[in-house]
């Protein structure tokens, strides 16, 4: 069976130059900063929901 | 010493698998456990790692318990459905071996004859008669499959141990108090399964740090004054991960931003002046770079 991560909540982080560094979400429960790199397996679960229409990514504060 | 000797000797030493550095599975003898102590049952979730490298796969409810160098799982409910441990072995080490024959061997004791080995590399490898079943008695029994891997493999190459059959013929039947005890987990090159190598614990824990760690409770890291409007805290990782890893890290103030973490190193920073006379460090961490 496919291990779906449970991904509640999603925002990018920006750097102090403003430019998006990670992510932070909430991964079956736990608050998780993420990078923004294919291979990294949260952020692949991200990609791989954002594309199912089943998860947002929030904008940086 | 005549060469017979030697021989002799030669062959004893691969018999009592002091010959080392042929297994691909990183913490086949479960010694390894970052994440916690599993020394009593405990309840699994899918998809969530125990004991460093092993990943769970539930779709019957089950408990996991560290037992000694062997982990030990227990489906709790009565249905059809997987109920394994598997490890993915990662390109960078699978890469070399695409196209050759490989075996992967374990000790098992089940009393279920559901308890088998299954191989995922990119589709589901139909291992034939080449793949061992336990036979359920409840003995300790050493089973094995021989496979190619593909030579046109483009992710990980993965393995599998519990009840579970290949993905075509659908999910086994699991009765609540089936078991399966692992240990001794070994994939190596060849057709021929060979005794497990124990390797030293500092080795196998710096294998399984490169796709996760976590803090003990006595080890933190203090903030920095990096610029006038900033602290930093940062951390070599103790090896190099496989990549840049998701990190869960509490502080103990401020409001931290991990900035431009790498498979190398972790890095954080929180808006703090020269005059802020406060203390900052991490109070745990954990880092992840797993696949």
């Amino acid at each position: 069976m496919d291990y779906n991560m449970n991904i509640t909540t999603a925002q990018y982080q920006a750097d102090m130059d403003g430019n998006n560094s990670n992510i932070q979400a909430t991964v079956d429960g736990q608050e998780v900063h993420i990078p923004l790199d294919p291979a990294n397996r949260h952020y692949a679960e991200i990609l791989k929901q954002v594309e199912a229409g089943t998860l947002t990514v929030a904008d940086a504060d | 010493m005549t060469k017979a000797r030697q021989l002799a000797d030669l062959g004893n030493a691969y018999d009592d698998g002091a010959i080392t550095g042929s297994n691909m599975i990183i913490n086949g003898n479960f010694s390894v456990s970052q994440r916690g102590v599993y020394t009593s049952a405990s309840s699994v979730s899918n998809g969530f790692y125990y004991l460093d490298r092993w990943q769970l796969e539930v779709g019957v409810a089950g408990t996991l318990q560290d037992t000694g160098y062997k982990v030990k799982v227990v489906a709790t409910s009565t249905a059809n459905g997987v109920l394994a441990i598997k490890q993915s072995i990662e390109d960078k080490n699978i890469h070399p071996h695409k196209g050759k024959v490989v075996t992967v061997s374990c000790k098992v004791t089940s009393n279920s004859s559901n308890a088998r080995i299954v191989i995922y590399a990119d589709n589901w490898l139909d291992l034939g008669s080449q793949n061992d079943v336990h036979s359920g008695g409840g003995n300790e029994e050493t089973l094995s499959a021989t496979f190619t891997v593909p030579s046109n493999l483009s992710g990980f190459l993965q393995v599998r141990i519990g009840f579970e059959n290949a993905e075509s013929n659908g999910n086994p039947s699991v009765s609540a108090n089936d078991y399966f005890e692992v240990s001794e987990v070994k994939l190596e090159v060849g057709d021929t399964a060979t005794p497990f190598e124990h390797r030293s614990y500092g080795d196998e824990l710096a294998k399984c740090q490169r796709y996760y760690y976590q803090s003990t409770s006595a080890h933190i890291f203090y903030a920095c004054q990096y610029v006038a409007s900033h602290k930093f805290v940062q951390w070599p990782h103790p090896v190099q991960m496989r990549v840049a890893p998701s990190s869960v890290v509490t502080y103990s103030s401020g409001s931290f931003s991990p900035h431009l973490v790498d498979n190398q190193h972790f890095k954080a920073y929180v808006s703090s002046s020269y005059s802020d006379t406060a203390s900052y460090y991490t109070t745990s961490y954990k880092l992840d770079a797993e696949i």
